[in-house]
């Protein structure tokens, strides 16, 4: 069944009130018209449906998901797939900043460059991004699986509890206690797995990074490393 | 807090800056319910200095200005819209000049900008009604900037609003989104200096830092570059000049910052909606990328 | 030894003298902090609030009636305390029996039978109650009638179902006892439940940002809210808290950003675990705050829209007469509600002496090693405190307040506890009145600065005294 929803005229909330309501209806496929850079769209959808926006989306679309599936054809604004439980986010232009903010499972993929922060806070979701990504990119991650093709700015993964971030090009100056693991041939399956589908890769080769645990327990003798934390 | 928007065409015979900045700053209404700015660089002028003075509702401090203006410069005509009071005066003045003598001592009356090609448009209004109060439809020219405000600490009314004119620097201004947190600090110094403050507005002291680097010999990416390093706090801003307009970032990037770029022009904005606001489909064939942080760049016609 | 206690010997050398020298800067609590910074090397931890006193609600007086106005007859004539929290957008406001809320406070720094007594004493009380950093436990929405969903900048446990499940959500900016500052949660408190409520390593010392990932500053805070909204399809109240400091300015943009209700933590606000340091030297006090706030809500003509939430040191039903006086519609209450569980009761003392403390000056909440059972996720800790035992001491606690609030509104004549006014009040000191605009006792004069609360005066700044005739 295929459903359309035409943002022009809509308010925000009459929009996501029609994805909703056409997702408890059981589509299977919702199309997503004029969306315009709008923000808020897609928020909270738990519904197994899939969504396309054709066109670019602005701040904190496709958020607070658990279950559902979007795409978007154009650009994400900030926070795109932000605080996500299951479901995924296939943005094929690029995204702005704090990508896939604070989720705890799911899947984002940006096939090109993102902002800053982007995986900031992640606490068990898999990021994929095509392009570039910039400035504390994995700040304060907890878990999951990040995989950047292309290059980082300064500050990659800082103050990183645990986690697995993965960049395929220049590290800059990785963030405070973000040190370098070993690539494992299990690695090397995922990163595969990972962007094979959508034809991503790495732009020189893959550089395995984490915590470095330096900032698990304070420790004085440390000062240098936490003078930056705290 | 605060939304900015610029536009330039890259051909003459793109789309006017005045109409797709008006529609721009539509779309960053709901960052800025307070007030609304445009500076507009207008090619056609006749090598004179155009200057637009705010007296507000104060018709006789209009008429006295209007009169200092007269005595010392000999300008014989003038208008009076919307607050405003505007003249041409010979650009051989120097602009330190023209401030002087028109400001005279009444605390009211403040020069909002000088320029052969800028005119900075500025009130407590929205974009259209802007529009409509200064008869801004079908305004000439390739590049601008605007604003929409979300007054923070700063109180809310007209000289609070941007753009900021880098005076005593003609046809250069300045839109700010942001809270530069060293403000007092660097206001006292330029104090010291014999500078006088119009308003408690941080992006007031933005457009005093920029035109000093002016002054001193910079160029403006190296003014723009070195305000990363003098100013502290979170901002991003745009300073637009009669050739065309530059973008800055603040080291830690909390305020946003995008460039939109087609074969035909460069749009650069708070948030992509600006954009889309601006130019319907069209913009989905643009390509967009955030300004990286801590760094400046600039285009030109 | 002898000596003439001055350094000097010889003369009348009699018995050892002492020469006790107190310190005006080098206090013993200041040379302990030094002495045991120089073997940290960090700054100090602690729970619990500021040691500094303050001006506060106790620099005011009520005015009852006596002559010049009617009281009312204690216990029998009806003087009615419910409370509507979020009628500015929401579908389903926040419905109260009572003018008091309980603050967020987290699972995590407090143990699960801490958390579920809370919901079910203030259940009966007719109060809300608010969860805390790290994310709703299934046991708080069972507990409580009236739940108010944090979203905090760590956004740990942050659920999209938890926040549908609530009755209100509460996006928190700031605390009180450390505005502008993260948060912290010390490794010993990060048990198996909370690690994995929190998607973090066991152990760690989880450090919480400042800031929240998905949006920075202001402009992004109406979307937040938006998004919210969305979240929640618009049914349910959006609060917005924040940690007294610039407090008029920040009123006014969490206003702009569309807060249905405001709640404003001030500089007495308690924590279990924070930079001691922090405590005493940031933020504004409780009193200045609702001032500030109450004001600015006035300059944007939104009072009476926009609903304020006080918290931060509020200890008895004086302090809750006073906060709505001055302009709040409900007070939060956390610190006090942890003290009327049993914090800092003379039970167990050798547990308190083993942490270097005795009762009434325990602030050890951050150890995790509560002598009484709350601030604990020790399983031998825990069952110092059982489920019912905190839940009746809660609700009795909010009884109690709320008949002693209601005592005050009666004294004054009111039938309803909000209308009470500034104009029942007077300062007791000079800061008080300049800070609130009341005047100060035996004179008429309001000294209110541009922040203070607006009094009725006439141009010389005097407020009109009775008329015989009963005005």
């Amino acid at each position: 069944m295929d459903a359309v929803v035409d943002c022009a005229g809509l308010t925000t909330r009459e929009v996501n009130q029609a994805l909703k309501r056409l997702a408890a209806e059981g589509a299977g496929e919702i199309r997503v018209l004029h969306p315009a850079a709008r923000h808020c769209l897609g928020v909270a959808m738990f519904e197994a449906v899939r969504i396309r926006f054709e066109g670019s989306v602005g701040y904190l679309c496709c958020t607070l998901g658990d279950g559902a599936d979007f795409e978007v054809l154009g650009d994400a604004g900030w926070s795109i797939g932000a605080d996500m439980h299951a479901g995924s986010v296939l943005v094929h232009g690029g995204a702005g900043t704090n990508v896939g903010a604070s989720m705890k499972g799911g899947t984002v993929v940006v096939k090109g460059s993102v902002g800053t922060r982007a995986g900031i806070a992640n606490k068990g979701g898999t990021i994929v991004i095509g392009g570039d990504a910039g400035y504390m990119s994995g700040f304060m991650y907890q878990k999951g699986t990040m995989v950047i093709c292309g290059d980082v700015d300064a500050g990659i993964g800082d103050s990183m509890y645990a986690g697995d971030i993965y960049v395929g090009g220049d590290l800059g100056t990785p963030g405070s206690d973000c040190v370098e693991h070993e690539l494992t041939d299990a690695d090397a399956a995922l990163l595969a797995e990972l962007c094979e589908p959508h034809g991503l890769g790495p732009k020189r080769g893959w550089t395995k990074l984490g915590s470095g645990g330096r900032l698990h327990n304070f420790d004085r003798r440390e000062f240098a490393i936490w003078r930056e934390a705290m | 807090m605060c939304g900015i928007a610029g536009f330039l065409s890259k051909r003459s015979d793109g789309p006017v800056a005045s109409e797709v900045l008006g529609r721009m700053l539509k779309g960053l209404r709901g960052r800025g319910p307070d007030s609304t700015g445009l500076g507009l660089y207008d090619p056609s002028g006749n090598g004179h200095y155009v200057v637009r003075v705010w007296c507000g509702d104060d018709h006789a401090a209009a008429e006295a200005a209007g009169e200092r203006a007269a005595a010392a410069f000999g300008v014989d005509q003038h208008d009076f819209d919307s607050g405003v009071l505007r003249f041409a005066v010979d650009a051989a003045v120097p602009v330190a000049d023209i401030c002087r003598e028109v400001e005279g001592s009444d605390a009211h009356v403040e020069v909002f900008s000088v320029g052969r090609a800028l005119q900075i448009y500025k009130h407590v209004m929205d974009g259209e009604e802007l529009a409509r109060a200064y008869g801004l439809e079908g305004s000439p020219g390739r590049h601008g900037v605007g604003h929409t405000r979300l007054a923070t600490e700063s109180r809310i009314d007209v000289q609070h609003a941007h753009p900021f004119w880098a005076r005593p620097f003609a046809d250069i201004c300045v839109v700010h989104n942001g809270h530069i947190t060293n403000y007092h600090k660097l206001r006292r110094l330029y104090e010291i200096k014999g500078h006088r403050f119009f308003t408690g507005n941080d992006s007031e002291l933005l457009a005093l830092y920029l035109a000093h680097r002016l002054e001193e010999g910079a160029t403006i990416r190296e003014a723009m570059e070195a305000s990363v390093r003098d100013l502290d706090g979170a901002f991003s801003y745009l300073l637009a000049t009669p050739d065309g307009l530059g973008m800055c970032r603040d080291r830690v990037g909390s305020m946003p910052g995008i460039i939109a770029e087609t074969d035909d022009w460069i749009a650069v904005a708070s948030e992509p909606i600006a954009v889309h606001q601006a130019f319907g489909e069209a913009a989905e064939q643009a390509s967009f990328r955030e300004l990286g942080v801590g760094r400046a760049e600039m285009w030109t016609l | 030894m002898s000596g003439n206690g001055d350094g000097t010997s010889g003369g009348e050398a009699i018995a050892a003298r002492r020469w006790l020298h107190h310190h005006a800067v080098w206090t013993p609590d200041v040379i302990q902090d030094i002495q045991l910074k120089a073997e940290l090397g960090r700054y100090r931890y602690r729970g619990m609030s500021t040691t500094r006193p303050v001006p506060n609600f106790d620099d005011l007086t009520f005015l009852p009636c006596t002559l010049s106005r009617v009281p009312l007859e204690g216990y029998r004539e009806r003087c009615d305390t419910e409370t509507v929290l979020g009628t500015r957008f929401a579908e389903r406001p926040v419905r109260l029996k009572i003018p008091i809320i309980v603050c967020g406070m987290s699972f995590g720094a407090l143990s699960r039978n801490a958390k579920a007594g809370i919901g079910l004493g203030a259940s009966r009380a007719g109060s809300s109650t608010t969860t805390g950093d790290g994310g709703m436990h299934p046991m708080e929405r069972a507990n409580s009638e009236r739940l108010v969903y944090q979203i905090c900048p760590s956004h740990y446990g942050n659920d999209a179902h938890d926040m549908a499940s609530a009755d209100a959500v509460e996006i928190v900016v700031g605390q009180g006892a450390k505005p502008g500052t993260g948060g912290v949660l010390l490794g010993a408190k990060v048990s198996d439940e909370v690690a994995r409520m929190r998607d973090l390593p066991l152990g760690v010392d989880q450090r919480s940002p400042v800031r929240h990932p998905d949006f920075i500053g202001p402009a992004d805070l109406r979307l937040k809210i938006e998004q919210i909204r969305e979240a929640t399809d618009w049914q349910v109240p959006v609060y917005v808290k924040i940690g007294a400091a610039r407090t008029r300015d920040d009123v006014k943009l969490a206003a702009k950003a569309g807060a249905d209700v405001i709640v404003i933590d001030g500089m007495e606000g308690g924590s279990a675990a924070t930079p001691d340091i922090l405590y005493d030297h940031t933020g504004i006090p409780t009193m200045a705050a609702i001032c500030e706030a109450r004001r600015a809500l006035e300059d944007m003509g939104l009072l009476g829209e926009v609903q304020l939430v006080l918290q931060g040191g509020i200890k008895n039903g004086a302090d809750v007469a006073k906060a709505l006086a001055l302009g709040a519609d409900a007070v939060g209450v956390g610190s006090a509600v942890m003290i009327a569980l049993g914090c800092n009761s003379a039970n167990y003392i050798e547990d308190y002496h083993a942490l270097g403390v005795e009762p009434g000056h325990c602030a050890m909440c951050h150890t995790g090693q509560c002598p009484v059972g709350i601030t604990t996720q020790d399983e031998r800790l825990i069952p110092r405190l059982p489920v019912d035992v905190a839940a009746e001491r809660v609700e009795n606690f909010l009884n109690a307040l709320t008949l002693e609030c209601q005592m005050f509104a009666r004294a004054c004549g009111k039938h309803d506890v909000h209308d009470l006014e500034p104009e029942d009040l007077r300062t007791l000191t000079l800061e008080a009145s300049m800070i609130t605009g009341i005047p100060l006792v035996g004179t008429d004069v309001a000294f209110g600065a541009p922040w203070a609360h607006r009094m009725h005066v006439d141009g010389a700044g005097h407020l009109p005294t009775a008329d015989i005739d009963g005005h």
